[in-house]
């Protein structure tokens, strides 16, 4: 949680500044709170939103659909930290507005979500932070990658969030406003990003540079998560900004990008993206069949980000806070050590346990009055679900299952049993 | 929890446009959950010529659910009740996205009223009559847009005389006239249920 210290200065220092508050292009109007984009969340159809804005918009009980376009999706992406520094660059000064006013709500709402830490140091050198990435996934050596990028940021202990504020305001002031270019790279192949496209876990690579095979679904080159979305589409608000922006340079990378397809036309990625396409539009609906029916409404996995989570459900004992942190059957095997998307001081020694659906949608009427104890009694953690919930911050979706809850859910049986 | 500060600008950036868009979202009270919309009935159609009022509840939700919208003028339309208002657009039910706007929401109600959807009706009556006899139906909708949603070029204090004459208190009717925002046939409606 924040440093209760800090968010008074922070609020003076947004009301100092709030006049002098930068205008910022239409791009960057988040579509959902119509303000300032704040810690940017790339959907895999390439719209992008705030991180808070598309958690709540996410479905309970069914696959998600992009606010803008209505496309399906399942994963809650990670914060582009890439686009995250670009806007705190670009908008300083509204920037900061933004983020005094989401801690403010984070910290009436007692929820939090992950904290930009020195990011902008470690973007600047990509290029190493890659190659140690690689190396550590390599050797599977998952404690190994506390030295890797996208832990750190999300690795958040209390100091970094108690400092963030300023944390910020020197980045600002170290990088004079000025958004250089190794702000802009791709950590593949080291150069401007040309048709940049942002994976589930936030990191973003030219589209060319992303391989895929049909078998498998695209993993990540620098934190090797997996895209669960098929091939991700062009961010084109990023691509809007490169061309805007460093223009000379990103047109210049188009024509080599261009000249690079001709010559070599096998490997063009003009063919590998409608593949690409193609299995984007599998439906997570075969998820839900394939997995029976263990769907946890209301659940995500902390790892890949699934909401609702299906199939095995695990649950951290030793998490104490009150989202709760839990990993799906893939993540947890992949033995996944991220603490959680929503500030959650996971580590890598706690102990999991299995956790079972809770029946909400069953109302009473639904079975005979002797039945009901029946049917409870088979629950095999009817004591743990009462916390269950945790992992559903916002008052509505926690009303929701409440509803359900008490026209006949588990919850208001708990005590009884 | 409404989003307020989404709900002001939302109404900043409606009222921007007012004279290209004609579509206006105000406060029905000094609260930002109950407004009301207009939108002017569309050019080529019965309902051309005629303002019509919406009335939009926001839910706690909002945006993350669809406003409630229904009709506060009487309209004569498939998709919409003539008896309640109520609307029948997919965007107020499932497929309502937090990327939509209440001015966005009301223009899809304004298109609906150019291209009426009789095969998913709202009012069965209406939608038989579209399909049997559009003729009658085009006629009953332009003299409904006539006597409900024209806004009169009267003055206030000739809607208050009008009133009067019909035989209502001046105080009731200048209070009734307050209360539904200075629309006459609203006011009679009032008065005469009250």
């Amino acid at each position: 949680m924040t440093n209760p210290a800090n968010a008074p200065a922070a609020a003076a220092v947004g009301g100092d500044i709030h006049d002098e508050a930068e205008e910022y292009s239409e791009d960057f109007v988040c579509c959902v709170c119509l303000d300032l984009i704040y810690k940017p969340v790339v959907l895999a159809c390439g719209h992008i939103s705030c991180f808070w804005c598309v958690f709540e918009a996410m479905d309970v009980w069914q696959e998600s659909r992009c606010p803008v376009c209505r496309h399906a999706y399942y994963h809650f992406p990670s914060i582009c930290w890439l686009l995250h520094s670009v806007l705190l660059k670009l908008y300083p000064k509204a920037y900061q507005i933004r983020e005094s006013q989401v801690t403010e709500t984070e910290k009436t709402n007692g929820t939090s979500s992950p904290q930009f830490e020195n990011y902008l140091a470690v973007s600047h050198g990509s290029e190493q932070m890659a190659s140690q990435c690689r190396t550590t996934v390599q050797g599977k050596d998952c404690s190994g990658r506390e030295s890797s990028e996208p832990v750190r940021f999300e690795n958040n202990s209390t100091t970094a969030t108690t400092g963030i504020h300023t944390n910020s305001s020197d980045h600002v002031d170290r990088c004079n406003k000025q958004i250089s270019m190794n702000d802009l790279l791709c950590a593949v192949c080291k150069e401007l990003l040309c048709r940049p496209v942002v994976l589930n876990c936030g990191h973003v690579f030219c589209e060319a540079c992303i391989v895929t095979s049909n078998k498998e679904p695209c993993r990540c080159p620098v934190c090797r998560s997996m895209h669960p979305n098929g091939f991700p589409k062009v961010c084109l608000v990023l691509e809007a900004f490169l061309k805007q922006h460093v223009s000379e340079e990103y047109s210049a990378r188009i024509d080599k990008r261009r000249t690079c397809e001709i010559g070599n036309s096998s490997t063009a990625d003009s063919t590998s993206v409608p593949e690409g396409s193609k299995r984007s539009s599998v439906p997570m609906d075969e998820h839900l069949c394939s997995s029976g029916h263990k769907v946890h409404f209301g659940v995500g996995c902390d790892c890949c980000g699934i909401y609702p989570l299906i199939g095995n459900r695990y649950k951290c004992k030793d998490c104490h806070e009150e989202i709760g942190f839990d990993l799906c059957e893939d993540c947890y095997k992949s033995s996944s050590n991220l603490p959680g998307r929503f500030n959650q001081q996971h580590k890598p020694d706690h102990e999991f346990e299995v956790v079972e659906p809770k029946p909400i949608m069953i109302l009473p009427s639904d079975f005979p009055e002797g039945y009901a104890p029946d049917h409870l009694a088979n629950q095999t953690d009817g004591s743990t679900d009462q916390d269950s919930e945790g992992d559903v911050p916002e008052g509505d979706v926690v009303g929701l299952v409440n509803d359900n809850d008490a026209s006949g859910g588990n919850e208001g049986f708990g005590p009884t049993l | 929890m409404v989003d307020f500060g989404r709900v002001q600008k939302e109404l900043q950036d409606c009222n921007k446009d007012i004279n290209v868009s004609g579509i206006r979202v105000n406060p029905k009270l000094d609260n930002l959950i109950n407004l009301i919309g207009t939108i002017p009935g569309p050019v080529g159609t019965p309902y051309e010529g005629g303002t019509f009022k919406i009335d939009i509840d926001l839910p706690d939700a909002y945006p993350f659910e669809p406003p409630r919208m229904k009709f506060a003028t009487k309209v004569w339309h498939p998709n919409i009740s003539s008896q309640s208002g109520a609307i029948c657009l997919d965007i107020l039910k499932d497929q309502w996205s937090p990327a939509l706007t209440l001015k966005t929401a009301l223009l899809s109600i304004q298109a609906l009223l150019s291209a009426p959807e009789p095969d998913d009706p709202q009012d069965a009556v209406v939608a038989q009559q579209y399909l049997k006899d559009y003729q009658t139906f085009a006629s009953t909708a332009r003299y409904w847009t006539e006597s409900f949603a024209k806004t009169s070029s009267l003055g206030v204090e000739d809607k208050v005389q009008k009133l009067v004459e019909m035989g209502f208190p001046e105080g009731m009717v200048r209070s009734t006239l307050e209360v539904v925002g200075g629309d006459e046939n609203l006011a009679l409606e009032k008065l005469c249920s009250g």
